[in-house]
C-alpha cells in the first residue's frame, strides 16, 4: 500500500515569485513522491488567490510524467470552496486536452 | 509639446473608464511628439480606475523617454488627497511607483508589477482590513480576481510597463474596486498571436468567457482566467469590465454571461484594462451567490 505525503504547497509560494515558478517547483515535489511509488496530498490551505495558471501547470506536468491516470493518485487540500472550483475546471480542461 | 487637458468626472463606472481611455489615446498614438503636458487641474473627479490607467500611460511615457510635465488636480482637499493616496503624485515626483503595499485611506497605492500576482491581493486584502472583517471565501473570491487579471497580463500583454494596479474602497457604498491594466498588444493580438481564427473580436471575447479559448501564449494555458474572474466577480454581485482594443464588455449581473457594452471606443490606448467592482452589503450580513451557493460573511 503506498504512502500518502503531504506537501505543503506554500513552501513555494512567496511574494515576488512567479506563479509558474511556484507551479514548476510544487509540480516537480509532485512528480518525485508519484515516482517513489506514494501517494500526494497537496495542502493548499494557506496560499490564497491560486490562479488557473498554477494548476494548470501542476497537473499537465504531472500528466505528462505520469499519464492522465496518475492524477487519481494526487489529492488536494483547500482553503476555500472558490479554490475548490478553480481547481476543479483546470482539471477538467487538463483532462480534455490530454484526451484530445 | 502638446497638452492633454483632462475635464470632468473620472469616476469608477465604467463609462468614466471609457471616456478617459479615448481621452488619452493620442498620447499613444502620436509618435512624433516628444513633450506633453497632463492637465489634470480642471477634473472634478477621479477614482481608482482612473489612477490605474493614468499611472500606466505615465509610466509608458517615461519609458519611451518622452518628456512630461503633470498637473495634477489642486482644487478640491479630496482630489489632493487622492493624487497623494492613489501614489500618483508619487509617480509624478520619481518616475516609479512607491510600491508600497501599504493602503493609505481608501486606496491601495499605484503598484507596478511584472512577473509575480502573488502579493497584489495582500494590500487588497489589508486595505479592506482596515475597516472591515472578511471572511476567507470573499478574500479567495477577491484574491482570485486579482491573481487571473494579473497573470493575464504575465502571460500574454507583452506590455513593456508591465500591469499597474489600483484599489479602492468607497465606504458609503461599501464597494472596493480594483483596476489592473496594461499598455500591450491586447486581448485581440494576443489570441492573433496564438494562431487564433477570429471571426469578430467581440465573438472571441464572448467565446473566452463562456467556454475558454486561449492564444496559448503559455503552452500550459487552458482559456479559464477569464471565465474565473467572471465567476468569482458575479459570485459577489459585483461587475467587471474588460476593455481592449476597440471594444468594452461589462457583466451584466441580472444575466449569467456576458454582455457587450452598449460604449464603444472608437481608439483607446493599446492594451487592456480589466476592472472589477465587488459591493460589500451593509446590511449586517454579506450574502453572495456563487454557482448557486450563498455565503454569508458577517462584517463586523
Amino acid at each position: 500500500m503506498p504512502d500518502l505525503v503531504t506537501i505543503k504547497a506554500s513552501q513555494w509560494v512567496a511574494p515576488q515569485r512567479a506563479v509558474t515558478d511556484s507551479a514548476e517547483d510544487t509540480a516537480h515535489a509532485i512528480v518525485e513522491q508519484l515516482r517513489a511509488g506514494n501517494s500526494v496530498e497537496v495542502d493548499l490551505t494557506d496560499v490564497r488567490g491560486v490562479p488557473s495558471s498554477y494548476f494548470n501547470l501542476i497537473l499537465i506536468r504531472i500528466a505528462e510524467a505520469h499519464g492522465l491516470p496518475t492524477l487519481e493518485r494526487v489529492t488536494f487540500r483547500f482553503a476555500s470552496a472558490v479554490q475548490r472550483t478553480t481547481y476543479e475546471r483546470s482539471a477538467h480542461a487538463v483532462r480534455e486536452s490530454f484526451a484530445a | 509639446m502638446e497638452t492633454l487637458k483632462l475635464s470632468g468626472s473620472f469616476g469608477d463606472e465604467r463609462t468614466d473608464l471609457l471616456r478617459l481611455c479615448t481621452e488619452l489615446r493620442p498620447v499613444t498614438n502620436k509618435p512624433d511628439v516628444q513633450s506633453w503636458v497632463f492637465d489634470l487641474r480642471e477634473v472634478e473627479k477621479l477614482g481608482a480606475f482612473a489612477a490605474s490607467v493614468l499611472g500606466a500611460v505615465y509610466l509608458s511615457a517615461v519609458e519611451r523617454g518622452l518628456r512630461l510635465s503633470v498637473h495634477l488636480p489642486d482644487g478640491s482637499p479630496s482630489l489632493r488627497s487622492f493624487a497623494k493616496d492613489t501614489g500618483l503624485e508619487d509617480l509624478v515626483a520619481t518616475g516609479v511607483p512607491a510600491g508600497s503595499s501599504s493602503p493609505r485611506h481608501t486606496y491601495v497605492p499605484l503598484i507596478q508589477f511584472f512577473d509575480s500576482p502573488w502579493f497584489l491581493g495582500d494590500s487588497v486584502v489589508a486595505l479592506l482590513g482596515k475597516y472591515k472583517r472578511i471572511d476567507g471565501d470573499f478574500e479567495d473570491y477577491l484574491r482570485i480576481c486579482i491573481s487571473e487579471a494579473a497573470q493575464n497580463v504575465i502571460d500574454h500583454a507583452q506590455s513593456t510597463v508591465g500591469g499597474v494596479m489600483c484599489c479602492r474602497y468607497n465606504e458609503p457604498d461599501n464597494r472596493v474596486s480594483v483596476c489592473i491594466c496594461d499598455l500591450g498588444i491586447g486581448i485581440a493580438g494576443s489570441l492573433q498571436l496564438g494562431g487564433k481564427d477570429m471571426a469578430t473580436f467581440t465573438q472571441t471575447l464572448r467565446e473566452k468567457a463562456q467556454r475558454g479559448i486561449t492564444s496559448k501564449s503559455r503552452p500550459t494555458n487552458q482559456g479559464l482566467g477569464i471565465r474565473n474572474m467572471l465567476d468569482a466577480v458575479t459570485g459577489c454581485g459585483g461587475d467587471l469590465v474588460l476593455l481592449s482594443s476597440g471594444h468594452s464588455f461589462t457583466i451584466d449581473t441580472s444575466v449569467p454571461f456576458l454582455k457587450i457594452g452598449d460604449g464603444l471606443v472608437p481608439r483607446p490606448p493599446p492594451g487592456r484594462s480589466q476592472a472589477s467592482s465587488l459591493p460589500r452589503h451593509r446590511s449586517g450580513d454579506f450574502h453572495a451567490r456563487a454557482g448557486g451557493m450563498i455565503f454569508t460573511c458577517p462584517i463586523s
